[in-house]
């Protein structure tokens, strides 16, 4: 049961690849998700990393470079 | 109308002298004035339009301090240092904008809620646990006053805006300024002179005849110039009669008209209020404005400033907006010559210094609020650089004689 925060969050988790800014949207609310310990370090590491770049997809990126993104991305999102 | 308790005589045998010309270009003076004048002084940040949203923002740097004015998740106009907790960055670069969710520092990643609080640090296992109050972002002291948002960086002398502001709060709350909105963005530009070469010459009209011909087309003779009385001045122009000379002032003659909301004596006028140490806030039929400058250096200074508009308006009223902003533009140049002019007479060895009519004394009342709270302006010759603080301090201390 996610609050209405999380919900929140969650959309902005998944700003649209492109927008102006949404890189650093993704983060901030990848952010809120590891501190509600509902996601990993390295992940979080990966948002961080692609927060600057509006274009790139986290999830790909972390797929890319072996982080298991299953327990929580995949089937969160 | 205007407030009417405020003694704005002019002494009888006042000393027409300005400031010493030393004051104009020494670098300890300049770091007593940022320090003791301009962070513990009421500034005008911007307006509360300029951050209309949620997640809105604007920054506000002057004299080395950096401000965010930002909109938070409940809508309401929240200041904060713009400074990273971590390592003092730059928290946010861009000059106004807007953020979804939460403020990024660029430097390493740290993010802050709009609440100010920490959300998190870059990189999280790599500390302990960190507070997010203890580490959250420095609120800044801010006060809105008819929708001005005014911020001080450091605790002073002045009392609330609403207080310092009370003479002008009858007068001014017929514009309803709060409801006003962003014209055209915030304005800087860097000028060539001593902060206070800026405002010795806007606090006098004397020049207004010669130097300001649109001015003097639009208002005249009917111009006059109330000096600082508790941090505040006042001064105001009645349009005269006649149509008008020039083509900006001729057109705004004739397209500006009554705003249903104002009383009819300010339906054609222009008033500007002083607010000390070096700012502005005036207002025509059809705009609120501020204005303010800022020391760089001691032969450096940043103009800034805003307009504001009623939320609705017609075409007309379009028009003598625009014709008003193009007489102010007018002014503006004509201004900066003229605080190159008066600058450059402070580094003459043969100046022996200012000598004010009665139509200057609001630079003199300017100067004297100044000089209580840097005694060292009295000092009529250059103190030495290396104890100019300690001079001023002991200055300070020292009983009246």
């Amino acid at each position: 049961m996610q609050n209405s925060e999380q919900e929140h969050q969650r959309k902005l988790l998944l700003a649209k690849d492109g927008e102006p800014g949404s890189g650093s949207t993704r983060y901030a609310a990848a952010m809120f998700f590891y501190q509600a310990n509902m996601m990993s370090a390295e992940l979080l590491e990966i948002y961080r990393r692609c927060s600057k770049f509006d274009a790139e997809d986290p999830i790909d990126v972390a797929k890319y470079e072996g982080i298991d993104v299953s327990e929580f991305a995949l089937g969160f999102i | 109308m205007r407030d009417h308790t405020r003694n704005i005589e002019i002494p009888a045998d006042w000393d027409r002298r300005g400031l010493p010309g030393w004051c104009y270009h020494s670098p300890a003076l300049l770091d007593l004035e940022q320090s003791e004048l301009f962070k513990t002084h009421w500034q005008i940040a911007c307006h509360v339009s300029d951050v209309p949203e949620v997640g809105s923002f604007l920054c506000f740097d002057m004299c080395g301090e950096r401000a965010i004015i930002l909109r938070d998740n409940t809508s309401e106009v929240r200041a904060y240092l713009n400074i990273c907790r971590h390592r003092g960055s730059r928290l946010v670069a861009k000059e106004q904008g807007k953020c979804t969710n939460a403020l990024v520092c660029p430097f390493h990643g740290w993010v802050y809620n709009l609440d100010g609080t920490l959300r998190g640090a870059a990189r999280p296992e790599s500390f302990p646990q960190l507070d997010k109050h203890e580490f959250g972002l420095k609120s800044l002291e801010m006060e809105v006053w008819h929708g001005f948002v005014f911020v001080r960086f450091k605790p002073g002398l002045q009392p609330s805006v609403a207080e310092l502001l009370a003479p002008m709060e009858q007068e001014l709350s017929a514009y309803r300024m709060a409801e006003h909105v962003p014209t055209d963005g915030i304005w800087t530009e860097e000028t060539p002179v001593n902060w206070k070469s800026i405002r010795d010459v806007d606090n006098e009209g004397y020049h207004v005849p010669l130097a300001h011909p649109a001015l003097q087309d639009l208002y005249g003779s009917t111009y006059a110039d109330e000096p600082y009385v508790d941090g505040v001045s006042r001064s105001d122009g009645r349009f005269t009669p006649t149509k008008g000379r020039r083509w900006a002032v001729r057109n705004y003659k004739k397209f500006t008209k009554p705003q249903p909301h104002l009383p009819e004596h300010l339906h054609k006028t222009w008033l500007y209020y002083g607010i000390f140490p070096n700012a502005v806030i005036a207002v025509t039929p059809e705009t609120s404005l501020f204005y303010q400058e800022f020391p760089v250096s001691t032969g450096k200074s940043i103009l800034r400033s805003a307009t504001y508009r009623n939320p609705v308006e017609d075409r007309q009223q379009r028009a003598a907006r625009y014709l008003a902003s193009r007489i102010d533009r007018e002014t503006v140049e004509e201004d900066i010559q003229l605080t190159i002019w008066s600058n450059e007479s402070m580094q003459s060895e043969a100046f022996e210094g200012f000598y004010l009519s009665d139509l200057e004394y609001g630079v003199r009342s300017h100067h004297d609020h100044l000089r209580r709270i840097l005694p060292i302006y009295n000092v009529e010759t250059a103190p030495d650089e290396d104890g100019l603080a300690a001079l001023n301090a002991s200055m300070t201390d020292a009983p009246d004689t």
